[in-house]
């Protein structure tokens, strides 16, 4: 079974549960290990009908070489936060939604004796007329020469205004 | 979990400090690359070393290895580079990009251009492997012998070989196991390797 699972992994096969298991063992196991070089063998026997390099071996080497090497680390990638899942995922909701209501309340309170004072006016003022009677224009004096007199005018109101200005100019320039 | 994916987390752990994924990525690529720079160097000692530098080479670059390409292709490119370096450093003319492209490199898989230049002892122990997957091949049963040519000769996904053999996806893993440790059983006792030499 454990060999069926590398088989698959081999063939990019595998599921995650079952991927994860083989790198375990890949890494804890020398006979995983040959086993899965066996498999890749095997599939470039295979595929190479001439068989060239098939006796190549170069795995051991390589790791003596690789002994007097630094192990190498690379900075681990920045990995894009992905939402929470489950009832994690209302946390920054319900967070916000409890600052604004902390906010709102402060800003009530605050505002509370203010608003009051101003409101009890307004609770007494007068009720406004459902049914405002017509304005009556009083009409007396100076004023009721001149609306007596507009009629007698020629045309708009500017033309009384015109001919004055015209008979004045024609007195000082001795036309008349 | 694709052989991209399969790659893609050798390297991350041996970013993490794993030597030994690393060792799996050369037990994986090595014949590859070697068959790789065959078209570029005649001499199969000189191959074997050019292929360990551009290993070695790789494994120092890959905390800078971010997954753009595939890793064989990275591997592949490491390793032209390298023999053209080393070609150019003997005083030989090294192969222009249109002899060897590292995107060529899959190509390479029939060999059909390789010239045969292995030593002898290469050579007899590449025949022996040959000769022993042949035969184990021919012994399988036919329904293992099938499935695992259409995985590993004609590349088809475990689903399309369930289709195509009228079987449960989990009869075609069976199969292609049974199959491989088959193979593998012949191949052992050829192949032993004394546990001081394990890595």
């Amino acid at each position: 079974m454990k060999n069926e699972r590398l088989s698959a992994w081999v063939d990019g096969e595998a599921d995650e549960q079952d991927g994860a298991s083989v790198m375990r063992e890949l890494a804890g196991e020398a006979s995983v290990r040959q086993d899965c070089e066996l498999f890749w063998l095997i599939g470039d026997a295979l595929r190479s009908p001439q068989q060239t390099g098939l006796g190549v071996d170069l795995t051991a080497r390589i790791m003596d070489a690789l002994e007097s090497e630094p192990t190498v680390l690379a900075p681990r990638r920045q990995v894009l936060r992905t939402a929470p899942a489950g009832k994690d995922r209302w946390l920054p909701a319900a967070a916000a939604v409890a600052g604004v209501a902390v906010a709102a309340w402060m800003s009530f309170s605050l505002l509370a004796p203010a608003r009051q004072e101003v409101a009890r006016p307004m609770a007494v003022a007068a009720p406004v007329a459902n049914d405002p009677k017509p304005v009556q224009l009083v009409v007396g004096g100076e004023q009721a020469y001149y609306m007596a007199h507009q009629a007698s005018t020629i045309g708009a109101p500017i033309g009384g205004v015109a001919q004055y200005i015209r008979t004045v100019g024609d007195e000082q320039t001795g036309m008349r | 979990m694709s052989d991209r994916e399969i790659d893609q987390q050798l390297v991350e752990r041996v970013q993490r400090g794993d030597k030994q994924a690393f060792g799996l990525l050369v037990s994986k690529y090595q014949r590859k690359l070697v068959r790789l720079l065959s078209r570029m160097i005649r001499d199969p000692a000189e191959v074997e070393d050019v292929a360990q530098e551009a290993f070695i080479k790789a494994y120092r670059a890959l905390p800078n290895f971010r997954g753009e390409s595939a890793f064989y292709t990275w591997l592949y490119r490491i390793g032209v580079n390298t023999a053209k370096n080393y070609l150019v450093s003997q005083g030989r003319r090294a192969p222009t990009s249109t002899e060897v492209e590292a995107e060529d490199a899959e190509q390479y898989e029939s060999g059909e251009l390789l010239r045969d230049n292995d030593t002898p002892e290469r050579l007899m122990q590449t025949r022996q492997i040959g000769e022993t997957v042949n035969a184990a091949m021919q012994a399988l049963p036919e329904e293992l012998r099938t499935a695992i040519v259409l995985r590993e000769i004609e590349g088809l996904s475990y689903d399309e070989i369930a289709s195509m053999m009228d079987c449960p996806i989990g009869t075609v893993r069976s199969r292609i196991f049974r199959a491989r440790e088959a193979i593998a059983e012949r191949l052992r006792p050829m192949l032993d390797v004394a546990p001081d030499k394990r890595w």
